[in-house]
């Protein structure tokens, strides 16, 4: 354990104060609770005052913390951390912290997030996150932006011991490991993982003890004790500060309540409690300030003035709080586009028309546009596998290494969800991330970070964050690489709000949406197609973007429509060819190009003019993206339809290796020629 | 079990109805109260909730046929393979009185009752595209007549469009006037047309007169604030029906043998809609405030517009009164609404200048015309009518209000 050194006593009897905010938040919400006057999950922190208070009181105006389903603590004592303008109002705080947890439009998260993702993100908390684990990689990211821009912050993870058994705990520690970035990971071991105790869940007798492996400092702490809490988050945080790298806090310490409300705590005694409780934080504090020479009325003021701070925030939150309005049910969702510059589309279109426009292929044109936005933006990085000397698995970063150092071009370790919650920690605290996965069949192992974090975190927290980075990956069938490397992922990826997804079929589209992807501030799943990276287009030199959510008619047509997307684009108008050739059948190609936001727009104009649509896309049939555009259309155009809409999409079958079997899987263009005969007869 | 489906009495007058519809086709299921079909009468289009629950077995009555009230039209029975009384079916397919209406007949002259079955068959057959079913309605036509000219089992907006061009063919082709249209006699317009040939062979007189409405239209404007939707012609009806029930002579029916006289106003209202003119009647008048009027006058009208009128809803009218004043016409003859008695027309409200003892005054006039069945009635009571009317919208009752 940690050493006690004698602090200040005034700064100590601050610490006792927040200790009583927390226990007299905690009891009110426990209390609201009981009269169903709140509704949702609340998982309350009496008990673990001393871990937050004792943290919090180490860190600098300009660090950042991540926080827990178990948040509330976290959030008040990171809001009490003297910043460098004026300190917070205490009682404006606990205000907004209370109205969030009620719900309402006055709550730091506008009532979006309630009590399991309390955090005022705009003062140094990243936010709380509900899925346990799911904020370590992000704490590694925001360190690895405080790193390379030289922000001096160091960033607080904060989780719980059930934590520790999450394949992300560990990608994460290695992660800021190898990168020697300044986080410090503090496990709050409350013994439980809801019920599950750490001694049967965990092959090492402390959390502590996982730090060996990832050759950093693991330091256990009692934390009940608030001053011991503070010597050891001090040391962790100092170092990290001088460059050092991180460390692990593992604080011992016990939830007053149960897991959450509907826990009967059938799985600890009574007895176990009541030891416990004899080392109550505050208790122990109280004695140890008295010993000191606090008199009896400074102590005991302390639980009267939390007592009518937190009767003065429930008046607040409960009475004179509106609640959020219905009509504002998707504001903030997504950051504003806004354009940066560069030539427009049609410019940049007029330009590649030109026959002594250079042709180029796909994997250059993605080349080219990381380069140029990596050029005027200091803040795009990329990271990912093998980006660096190999150039990517498909060679789309090829040389990057070179030019912009292994700082900003990171080989990653093979840790798909740190890399990725490395990102959406990085976007959120500076950084303009674009990151790698090689296979979009690798994509589910980053799931939770991109789709429960970086996609949910600027809505859950109300607003008051961006996430401006893209993944880029690729996917389709053709190679022969069977079930796991040639899949169609994008439907898995355009059902999360919070995300865009953009697939583009050209190399001059590929060039302008990957540098409108990089500016925009939201987070882009960017899928590039395996058997496109060869093919060649005009692209012209230079910056141009095309804007995300706009369709293209690859080729005009009047009897019937196909919407398509990615490498079908080539497979469509192959198709068109064939049967204006042989029947005489006139199609029009659109490519959609970004799947998210769809353009609804382009899809009604042009059934609204053929009256016939069938879609192609290589992705699974069931559930599949086609499945979505053809609701649209029915939505969109339906009394402009003279038949029913046709999708030619990948059978329901894992992609097989053999490849008779992998064309029979996957559309080709005499499946397309087929369907559109059938809609035309 | 089977249950026979049959031509229903849709109104007091009518003894045939023509099918315009099906809504469901052999072989579907039927819920009892689901609409089963609709039915044209001589006085609106109805639609015909099906009385049992089973499986539509036999349709004997195809579109356009015209069947008289009470004929088997159709089978219902509760399975799909049990047999239908095949008697009934034989004997009512070859029914003598199953006749194509006349417009259809022209059409299929040489096709049987048996030949008109398949065709509706072969109608409900037909898959209609959303786009060219858009198309139909576009250009105002059915299903039925672009069928006549299309062999194929998937109509689509090309095929209607085919249909438009032939048709425009045709009509340059016949017609020496390029802008020429023609619009077939049929449906409302027909009922209306037999309807005004038979009120117009009857001898029938009108009596004009000018009551005065200064006193009336003080106090609708008051009423008006309260009840918006009160108008004018509410007035006219309260005021007819207030003195209709003590003039059994004008409320009345003539009934060529005899005549009936009624002793509860039921005074209907010349409609004007899209679809031609409609008569629905506000049944009791007398009965009702005026913002009861009102309401069930707004509410006949928007099912007026709508083509929803019910049977009840338009038929046992006594009288008839034809507001033309909001159409700008200061004063017109109406035509009796057979077999009624008496019909009150009511033209544009005007400014006056009048005498009075203490000298000129400008007051506010409503033309009335009262034309009546001078078989039923004579000039002397028909006027005295009038005169009353005239007296009570000059000074209508306070407790009107
Ligand atoms: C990934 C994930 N798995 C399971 C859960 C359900 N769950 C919520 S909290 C919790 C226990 C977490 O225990 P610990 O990390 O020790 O935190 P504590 O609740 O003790 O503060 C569980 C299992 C979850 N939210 N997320
Ligand atoms: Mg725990």
């Amino acid at each position: 354990m940690a050493t006690t050194s004698v602090t200040e006593l005034g700064r100590v009897l601050s610490w006792y104060q927040q200790m009583w905010d927390i226990r007299v938040f905690e009891e009110t919400v426990s209390d609201l609770l009981g009269q169903n006057l709140i509704r949702g999950a609340s998982h309350l922190s009496a008990g673990q005052e001393a871990v937050a208070v004792g943290v919090m009181a180490a860190l600098a105006p300009q660090d950042l913390i991540t926080s827990t389903h178990r948040g509330h603590g976290h959030c008040y004592a990171r809001g009490m951390v003297p910043s460098q303008q004026a300190a917070k109002d205490r009682q404006d705080h606990l205000n907004r912290m209370l109205a969030e947890v009620c719900g309402k439009e006055t709550g730091y998260c506008r009532g979006r997030g309630g009590s399991m993702h309390i955090a005022d993100v705009d003062g140094g908390n990243l936010g709380a996150t509900g899925i346990v684990g799911g904020n370590l990689p992000i704490a590694v990211g925001a360190a690895l932006a405080s790193q390379l821009l030289g922000k001096g912050q160091v960033v607080v993870s904060f989780f719980g011991d059930g934590a520790v058994n999450e394949g992300v705990f560990h990608e994460s520690l290695n992660l800021a490991s190898i990168w020697r970035l300044p986080v410090v990971f503090v496990c709050e071991n409350n013994l439980y993982a809801m019920s599950v105790p750490w001694s049967y869940a965990s092959s090492v007798p402390n959390a502590a003890d996982r730090a060996a492996s990832y050759q950093m400092p693991g330091l256990i702490v009692d934390g009940m004790d608030v001053e011991a809490v503070y010597e050891a988050a001090k040391q962790a945080i100092d170092r990290a500060r001088r460059g050092e790298g991180p460390s692990l806090i593992e604080a011992k310490t016990y939830r007053w309540y149960g897991h959450s409300r509907s826990d009967p705590r059938a799985y600890r005694s009574r007895e176990e409690e009541r030891q416990w409780k004899e080392r109550d934080p505050i208790i122990t504090l109280r004695t140890k300030l008295l010993d000191r020479g606090a008199t009896v009325k400074d102590v005991d003021q302390c639980e009267q003035r939390a007592r009518e701070a937190l009767e003065r925030a429930t008046r607040f939150a409960l009475y004179e709080s509106p609640d959020p309005a219905p009509e504002d049910l998707l504001a903030d969702l997504y950051a504003p586009s806004h354009n940066d510059g560069g030539l427009s589309e049609s410019e940049a279109r007029v330009k590649a028309q030109d026959p002594s426009c250079r042709q180029i292929a796909y994997w250059q044109a993605i080349n080219e546009a990381l380069a140029e936005e990596m050029t005027q933006d200091p803040t795009v990085i990329l990271m990912g596998e093998d980006i660096g000397v190999y150039g990517g698995a498909y060679g789309a970063t090829r040389g990057l290494l070179d030019r912009f150092g292994p700082d900003r071009v990171r080989d990653t370790p093979i840790s798909e969800a740190a890399i990725a919650g490395a990102a959406v920690g990085a976007a959120m605290n500076g950084l303009r991330p674009v990151m790698e996965i090689m296979y979009v069949d690798f994509t589910p192992l980053a799931m939770d970070q991109l789709a429960n974090q970086g996609a949910k975190n600027r809505y859950m927290f109300g607003g008051k964050t961006k996430v401006p980075m893209v993944v880029r990956t690729e996917g389709g069938a053709g190679r022969g690489i069977a079930a796991q490397h040639s899949q169609s992922l994008e439907a898995l990826w355009t059902h999360f709000p919070g995300l865009y997804v953009v697939m583009p079929s050209t190399p001059f589209d590929a060039k302008g949406l990957l540098k409108a992807a990089i500016r925009d501030d939201n987070p882009v799943m960017f899928i590039e197609h395996k058997l496109l990276y060869g093919v060649k287009g005009p692209v012209p030199e230079g910056d141009y973007v095309i804007p995300l959510g706009v369709a293209d008619v690859k080729r005009e047509g009047t009897d019937v429509t196909v919407i398509t997307y990615s490498r079908m684009v080539q497979k469509s108008l192959e198709a068109a060819e064939r049967l204006q050739a042989d029947d005489g059948i006139s199609v029009e190609v659109v490519d959609l190009r970004t799947l998210k936001p769809l353009d609804r727009k382009a899809i009604r104009q042009s059934v609204e003019k053929t009256g016939r649509c069938v879609v192609v896309s290589e992705g699974y049939t069931t559930s599949g993206f086609a499945a979505e555009i053809m609701a649209t259309v029915i939505e969109e155009a339906f009394f402009a339809l003279d038949r029913p809409v046709v999708r030619v999409a990948a059978k329901d079958v894992p992609v097989p290796m053999a490849e008779p079997l992998e064309r029979a899987a996957i559309p080709q263009v005499s499946d397309i020629v087929a369907a559109i005969r059938g809609v035309m007869t | 079990m089977n249950y026979k489906v049959v031509m229903p009495a849709l109104g007091e007058t009518m003894d045939e109805g023509t099918i315009v519809a099906w809504h469901k086709r052999p072989g579907d299921w039927v819920d009892k109260g689901d609409v089963l079909m609709e039915v044209m009468t001589d006085k609106a289009t109805f639609e015909v909730e099906a009385k049992d629950s089973g499986y539509l077995r036999t349709i004997l009555a195809g579109v356009d046929n015209v069947v008289p009230v009470g004929e088997v039209i159709a089978w219902l029975a509760d399975t799909m393979d049990e047999p239908v009384d095949e008697e009934e079916v034989q004997s009512a397919s070859s029914h003598a009185s199953f006749r194509p209406s006349e417009e259809s007949s022209q059409a299929v002259l040489a096709s049987e009752s048996r030949g008109n079955l398949a065709d509706a068959r072969a109608l409900s057959a037909i898959r209609v595209s959303p786009r060219a079913r858009r198309l139909l309605n576009q250009h105002g036509l059915s299903l039925e007549e672009v069928a006549q000219q299309f062999s194929g089992d998937i109509l689509e907006a090309s095929d209607v469009e085919a249909f438009l061009r032939a048709r425009e063919e045709r009509a340059t082709e016949s017609g020496h006037n390029v802008g020429q249209q023609t619009i077939k006699v049929e449906g409302l317009r027909k009922i209306i047309a037999d309807r005004m040939t038979q009120a117009a062979q009857i001898p029938q007189v009108t009596l004009y007169a000018d009551t005065s409405v200064e006193t009336l239209m003080g106090r609708h404007r008051l009423l008006k604030v309260r009840y918006a939707e009160i108008t004018l012609s509410d007035w006219i009806v309260k005021a007819v029906a207030t003195i209709l029930v003590k003039r059994p002579d004008v409320n009345a029916r003539y009934e060529g043998t005899h005549i009936e006289s009624y002793q509860s106003a039921n005074v209907g209202l010349a409609v004007d809609t899209p679809h031609g003119l409609m008569v629905p009647v506000i049944h009791h008048a007398e009965t009702l405030t005026l913002a009861e009027i009102a309401r069930e006058r707004r509410r006949l009208i928007e099912l007026a517009q709508a083509r929803r009128l019910g049977s009840g809803e338009l038929s046992m009218g006594t009288f008839t009164v034809s507001n033309l004043g909001n159409y700008g016409i200061d004063r017109f003859d109406p035509i009796v609404n057979v077999p009624e008695v008496a019909i009150l027309g009511v033209g544009r409200l005007k400014s006056v200048v009048v005498l009075k003892p203490h000298g000129f005054l400008v007051e506010q006039q409503l033309p009335l015309s009262l034309t009546f069945d001078h078989r039923a009635l004579d000039g002397g009571p028909a006027a005295t009518f009038l005169n009353e009317v005239c007296r009570l919208l000059a000074e209508p009752p306070e407790d009107w209000v």
